[in-house]
C-alpha cells in the first residue's frame, strides 16, 4: 500500500475558534510565514518517515487550510522534493474555469517533469458560498468540467466546447501536458454518482472521512460501471483519506485526541451565526440533490431550514488514534473492507490546530512504526 | 401622527431615510413591486425616541427596517430597543452611527439578520464603518456596491432592489446562489 501525506498548511497562529468564512483581521502574515515554512518541513518529515506522495487540495476563507490555490503549493513542494509524486486532492472543479484549471495544472505537469495526479471534486457545501456558485449545479458542472479538462488535455488542435454549463469556442491549452495520455485524474467516489462516473471514464477514486462499509458500497458500484465500460480498477485505483494520530500508547493518543477533541470534520466548515450555517446546510442539500423548491422567507423571523427532505448524512468513521499497533490494526480492518491501494494520511486531528512539534513527533512514530508495516508486501 | 410614504403589497419594509428625507425613489418603486414599503418622515430628524415611537405608530407586528445614511443610526438604535419586531435590518451606507464601545456592546447581542450596504466608492461616511458593524453584529452580511457613493439607491437603483429584495426575500439564504447556469440541456 502506498502511504501518502495530506498537507493542509493549517494556520499555526492563535486559535480563534470555528468560524467559517473566518475574518482575515485574525491573519498574522508572520505566522503564515511560519505555516509555510515549518509545513513544507513537515512535509520532509513526511517523506523522511517513508510517505510515497505529498498531497495538497484546495479550500478557501479559513485558517483550517491555507491552500486556496493549492497548485501554488504544489509546484513549490515539486521544487523542493524534486524525486517525490505531488498530488493535488484536489480542485473544487464547479468553482472554477475549467479551461482556466487545464491550463494550470497543464503548467505544473510539467514544471513537475510528469509527477502530477489530481482530483477534480465538488468541495464542501461552504465553498458555493466562496464565489457565490450553485450548489444544485455541481455534480453535472463536476462532471462536465472534469471531460472538459481532459479533452483540454489530450486534444491537439484548436476546439470549442458547447456544453451544458461550459460554452467555449476558442481552446489550445499550452503547454501541453507531459504525461500520456494526461495526469491520472481522481474523483470523488463518497457519492454513489461520483464512483459511477469514475467507472464510466475511467478515473481514480478517493474516498474521505466515512466509514469503510459505507465507502464499500460505492466501491462496488465503481467496479460495476467500470466493467460495463470495459475496464478493472486495480487497487492502486483507490484512495482513502483519514486523519491519524499516533502515540507510544494509546492512553496517550487518546488523551491528546480528547484534550484538542474539535467540532469534528464539520467543523470545516461552522459559520458563526446559525443562519449562516443554515445557508451552508442548504448548500450541502443542493449538492445532494434536494429539491430547491421555491424559497420566501420574507414573513419569517428565524427560518427553520430546511423543511425539505434532508440529504442523507455522511457516515464520518473515526480517525486513526492510538498507538502504532492500534492504528495498524484499524487500517488493517479499513483494508479488509475496501482493500485500497493508497492510503492518505493527515497527520493531525480534525480540524483542530496542532502544534508543530506534536505534528512532527507523530510522523516520526509513523515512520518507524507504521509506514514500514503497510509498505509491506502483505498490503 | 407619523407621515408615511407608501407603495407595494406583501412583507412590510420600513424604510428610516437619510437627509434627503422621505421620498419614493426609483429604488423603492422597483422595490415596492413585490414588497410593501413604507417610507417614514421621521419627526424630528433621526431623534431616537421619536423614531420607536413614530414606526411603532404603523400597527406592524413585525418588519422589516432599512435605514439609509443617518436613518441608519435610527434603525441600530431601534433594533437594539426591540429586536423581536425586525424581522431583518439593512443598513444602507450608515452615517452619523457613533460606534463606541456601549454601541457595540448593544449590537453584539443582536441576533437580527442584518445586511450592510456600502458604496464602493463613498468618500463621506467613515469607511470603518462598515467593517466596524460587521465584525460587532454575529449575523450580519458587509457588501459593497460597485459604482456607487453615498447614494446607493440613485447610483445604482436596479442594484440596489436586487440585493435588498433578495436579502429580504431568502434572508442569509441570499448567501446561496439559487440561479439558474443551464445554458441547453
Amino acid at each position: 500500500m502506498d502511504v501518502e501525506f495530506f498537507q493542509t498548511f493549517a494556520y499555526l497562529g492563535a486559535d480563534h475558534g470555528s468560524s467559517w468564512p473566518a475574518p482575515s483581521s485574525l491573519c498574522e502574515p508572520d505566522m503564515v510565514a511560519d505555516t509555510f515554512n515549518l509545513g513544507f518541513d513537515q512535509c520532509a518529515a513526511a517523506l523522511e518517515a517513508g510517505f510515497d506522495s505529498l498531497n495538497f487540495a484546495e479550500h478557501h476563507y479559513s485558517p483550517k487550510n491555507l491552500t486556496p490555490n493549492p497548485i501554488i503549493l504544489a509546484a513549490l513542494a515539486g521544487q523542493r522534493f524534486t524525486d517525490t509524486p505531488i498530488g493535488v486532492f484536489g480542485t473544487d472543479l464547479p468553482i472554477n474555469n475549467p479551461v482556466r484549471i487545464a491550463e494550470e495544472y497543464a503548467t505544473l505537469d510539467n514544471l513537475l517533469g510528469g509527477r502530477l495526479r489530481v482530483a477534480m471534486l465538488r468541495g464542501t457545501p461552504n465553498e458555493y458560498l466562496t464565489y457565490f456558485d450553485n450548489p444544485w449545479e455541481s455534480r453535472e458542472r463536476c462532471e462536465e468540467g472534469t471531460l472538459l479538462v481532459r479533452r483540454c488535455w489530450t486534444e491537439t488542435e484548436p476546439f470549442g466546447w458547447e456544453g451544458r454549463y461550459y460554452r467555449f469556442r476558442n481552446i489550445s491549452v499550452w503547454p501541453r501536458v507531459v504525461q500520456r495520455p494526461h495526469p491520472r485524474i481522481l474523483v470523488s467516489a463518497n457519492s454513489a454518482d461520483g464512483a459511477q462516473f469514475a467507472g464510466r471514464h475511467g478515473f481514480d477514486i478517493g474516498f474521505s472521512y466515512m466509514t469503510a462499509e459505507a465507502c464499500r458500497r460505492n466501491l462496488d458500484l465503481y467496479h460495476q460501471a467500470a466493467a460495463e465500460a470495459g475496464w478493472t480498477p486495480t487497487p492502486d485505483n483507490v484512495q482513502y483519506r483519514h486523519w491519524v494520530w499516533v502515540a507510544d500508547t494509546d492512553a496517550e493518543a487518546e488523551e491528546v485526541n480528547a484534550r484538542h477533541a474539535g467540532p469534528g470534520l464539520f467543523g470545516l466548515f461552522a459559520a458563526a451565526s446559525p443562519e449562516t450555517m443554515a445557508a451552508i446546510g442548504r448548500c450541502g442539500a443542493g449538492m445532494a440533490g434536494v429539491f430547491r423548491g421555491q424559497e420566501d422567507l420574507s414573513g419569517i423571523a428565524f427560518p427553520d431550514e430546511p423543511r425539505r427532505p434532508a440529504p442523507p448524512p455522511m457516515t464520518v468513521g473515526p480517525p486513526f488514534v492510538g498507538s502504532p499497533d492500534t492504528v495498524i490494526a484499524a487500517i488493517a480492518e479499513l483494508h479488509r473492507v475496501l482493500g485500497p491501494g493508497r492510503l492518505e494520511l493527515h497527520a493531525g486531528l480534525p480540524v483542530t490546530p496542532i502544534p508543530h512539534e506534536s505534528t512532527m513527533s507523530v510522523l516520526k512514530l509513523l515512520g518507524e512504526e507504521v509506514v514500514p508495516v503497510l509498505h509491506s508486501e502483505a498490503w | 401622527m407619523v407621515d408615511v410614504t407608501e407603495a407595494g403589497d406583501g412583507a412590510p419594509i420600513v424604510c428610516l431615510p437619510g437627509a434627503g428625507g422621505p421620498r419614493m425613489t426609483r429604488a423603492f418603486d422597483l422595490l415596492a413591486e413585490r414588497f410593501r414599503v413604507l417610507v417614514v418622515e421621521l419627526p424630528g430628524g433621526a431623534d431616537q425616541p421619536d423614531v420607536a415611537e413614530a414606526v411603532g405608530a404603523l400597527g406592524l407586528d413585525a418588519y422589516h427596517l432599512l435605514g439609509t445614511s443617518r436613518g441608519a443610526a435610527a434603525a441600530l438604535d431601534l433594533v437594539t430597543r426591540h429586536p423581536e419586531r425586525v424581522i431583518s435590518l439593512t443598513l444602507e451606507t450608515p452615517a452619523e452611527v457613533r460606534l463606541d464601545e456601549e454601541l457595540l456592546a448593544r449590537l453584539r447581542a443582536v441576533t437580527t439578520r442584518t445586511l450592510i450596504l456600502v458604496g464602493d466608492s463613498d468618500d463621506t461616511i467613515d469607511p470603518t464603518n462598515g467593517p466596524i458593524l460587521r465584525g460587532a453584529m454575529p449575523n450580519a452580511v458587509l457588501l459593497y456596491v460597485y459604482n456607487a457613493a453615498h447614494d446607493v439607491q440613485g447610483d445604482r437603483p436596479e442594484a440596489f432592489a436586487d440585493v435588498v429584495g433578495d436579502f429580504v426575500r431568502r434572508g442569509m439564504h441570499f448567501l446561496v446562489n439559487d440561479a439558474d447556469g443551464l445554458i441547453n440541456p
